[in-house]
């Protein structure tokens, strides 16, 4: 029953499926059932020969007696026919079911030999290829060495810059601190000066305003004495018009006194003083008239006088002007002042904000670091690994090798968990390998104590 | 008067990046390589008002570093902060044992950083 299924599961009467270990005890326990079988009939074949022989025997000396010794030859031949040629057959068939027996152990040997062959044969090609996989490895080592190398001089580079912007953005604060001193000087100097002038210039346009009063009402009073004179020149004319009407009454009447004789003589004096009383009275009008005339000519050049002063001083109330503008234009480079203050201020408020992006853009630069110890990590798994494979190698190639490992590649991927740093390290492993995680093993990333 | 921070790391890009990052904000920073060098800085005189430190370094890590620096005199109560890419429980607690004043894991921002400085070192 079992050797049927046996033949049922394989062309030599084994189950390769059932594994190397288990094939070879199924090949023993057939070797082990033909030797018993043989083994039986052996057994059988002797007992037969005892039976036949005594069968024989007493079947003569049953049929024959005494006579039994007559006809040995016959018996000798029945002895022969019933005794040794089934014998024979016996032995045949047992030599048969031998030589078959031999026939497969020297098959399962040459199967075994084979099988052996072509393991170690594998078994060299494969030891020759772990022992060809450290270059591989080295390789890989050297390509992350060297993009470690290479992303830590880059990043490198962009420390520096950002360095060198730091440094300029420090020396740039150091200007702007400067400069708010320098410009709050500048506006409280400004500020000062601009009241100041503030003060001056009012006072000044007070004064000028004061003075522009008095000049108007000197003008206005030498203008109306002007007037005053002018108006006395009708009345000189008036008063010579008297006199040279007196001058020809009294020549007239000096004329009719004469006339008269002596009735008329004293008339006639009296006519004569009226006469010279004219005639002074023409020469006193002449003499005002020239007077009145002179001293009218120095009003005019007096209010000519006033007239410039009055000019003048309404151009000194230009250049008044001019200060204001001035104290203006001061007025708006003070306003000036405080706006540039102001953007300077700005500059500074974002400068503070530079600041905190600079800072963050310095925090991101960490992660170089986190690389380079998760790649360092990787560089250690992967020198782990070589040593194995190399050791391996040597091992696969061993005869006397009895297959036990110092470690197996499970146990070196779980002596990795006690090495890792990072939270994220031990994450990756456990959702690769398919380990339980532990939630608790990592804190905050920022803790005070 | 500016305060000065002493850094801690083997890495030259952290060093430098820190060293920025501290000086744009208004410390003055001294560094060194490795746990060694910032004894013998401190022994030779430097007197910072806050350490930061990275945990794994060669020839001295952060631990031993935090533990010397506690016993020379003057710096027994120096606020030391580890910035490092450890994040494992029990690390922080061998950092709390040894005598560091906070835990900050790889990366920070700079302003966190800052912020945290800021925290333990008053009028900083």
């Amino acid at each position: 029953m079992a050797t049927t299924t046996i033949a049922a599961k394989d062309a030599t009467g084994f189950d390769p499926a059932a594994g190397p270990a288990t094939v070879e005890e199924q090949k023993k326990e057939e070797l082990r059932r033909r030797m018993r079988r043989i083994e039986g009939r052996l057994l059988a074949q002797t007992l037969a020969v005892i039976f036949f022989t005594v069968l024989l025997w007493f079947s003569l000396w049953r049929l024959m007696g005494p006579a039994f010794d007559a006809h040995r030859t016959s018996a000798a031949l029945l002895m022969v026919a019933f005794l040794i040629v089934p014998t024979l057959a016996v032995e045949w068939m047992n030599w048969r079911s031998a030589h078959r027996a031999v026939s497969d152990m020297w098959a399962f040997g040459d199967l075994r030999f084979d099988e052996l062959s072509r393991l170690l044969a594998g078994g060299k090609a494969v030891a020759a290829e772990i022992g060809d996989s450290h270059v591989y490895i080295d390789v890989l080592h050297e390509h992350i060495g060297g993009s470690m190398g290479e992303s830590e001089r880059e990043v490198m580079g962009a420390v520096l810059e950002i360095n060198n912007l730091v440094e300029r953005s420090i020396e740039q604060k150091k200007h702007l601190a400067r400069s708010i001193a320098s410009g709050k000087q500048l506006t409280e100097i400004t500020k000062e000066s601009v009241g100041r002038n503030q003060e001056v210039v009012a006072a000044i346009e007070m004064e000028q305003e004061m003075q522009m009063m008095q000049l108007r009402s000197n003008f206005d009073r030498i203008r109306s004495l002007s007037g005053g004179v002018s108006a006395l020149t009708p009345l000189i004319r008036v008063i010579a018009t008297i006199a040279d009407k007196t001058h020809l009454l009294a020549l007239n009447a000096e004329i009719e006194a004469a006339r008269a004789g002596d009735a008329g003589r004293s008339f006639s004096v009296v006519a004569a003083e009226v006469r010279k009383l004219a005639e002074n009275t023409a020469k006193a009008a002449s003499d005002v008239s020239n007077k009145i005339s002179a001293t009218a000519k120095q009003v005019e050049s007096e209010l000519l006088s006033a007239q410039s002063a009055l000019q003048e001083q309404e151009e000194r109330a230009a250049i008044n002007h001019l200060t204001n503008d001035l104290d203006k234009m001061q007025y708006d480079f003070s306003h000036n002042s405080e706006l540039l203050l102001e953007v300077i201020s700005e500059v500074e408020s974002n400068y503070g904000e530079t600041v905190e992006r600079l800072s963050s853009a310095l925090g991101h630069i960490q992660f170089q670091d986190v690389m380079r110890q998760r790649m360092g990590h990787v560089q250690e798994a992967l020198g782990d690994m070589r040593e194995h494979l190399q050791e391996l190698a040597g091992l696969a190639g061993d005869a006397e090798w009895d297959g036990v490992l110092t470690r197996t590649f499970k146990e070196i991927l779980e002596s990795h968990l006690g090495q890792y740093r990072m939270a994220s390290q031990t994450e990756t492993h456990l959702a690769v390998s398919g380990g339980q995680a532990q939630s608790t093993s990592s804190g905050p990333a920022i803790e005070l104590f | 008067m500016a305060k000065t921070i002493l850094v801690v790391d083997d890495s030259i890009t952290m060093v430098m990046s820190l060293k920025s990052t501290l000086t744009l904000n208004g410390f003055q920073v001294e560094s060194a390589g490795n746990g060694r060098e910032a004894l013998d800085k401190l022994a030779a005189g430097l007197k910072p008002d806050l350490i930061v430190t990275d945990v794994n370094m060669p020839v001295m890590g952060g631990m031993e570093l935090i533990r010397k620096t506690r016993a020379m005199p003057g710096l027994k109560f120096i606020p030391i902060l580890t910035l490092t890419t450890e994040s494992e429980l029990a690390k922080r607690s061998e950092g709390k044992l040894a005598g560091a004043t906070g835990w900050l894991v790889k990366p920070v921002s700079g302003n966190d950083l800052v912020a945290v400085i800021k925290k333990v070192l008053p009028g900083a």
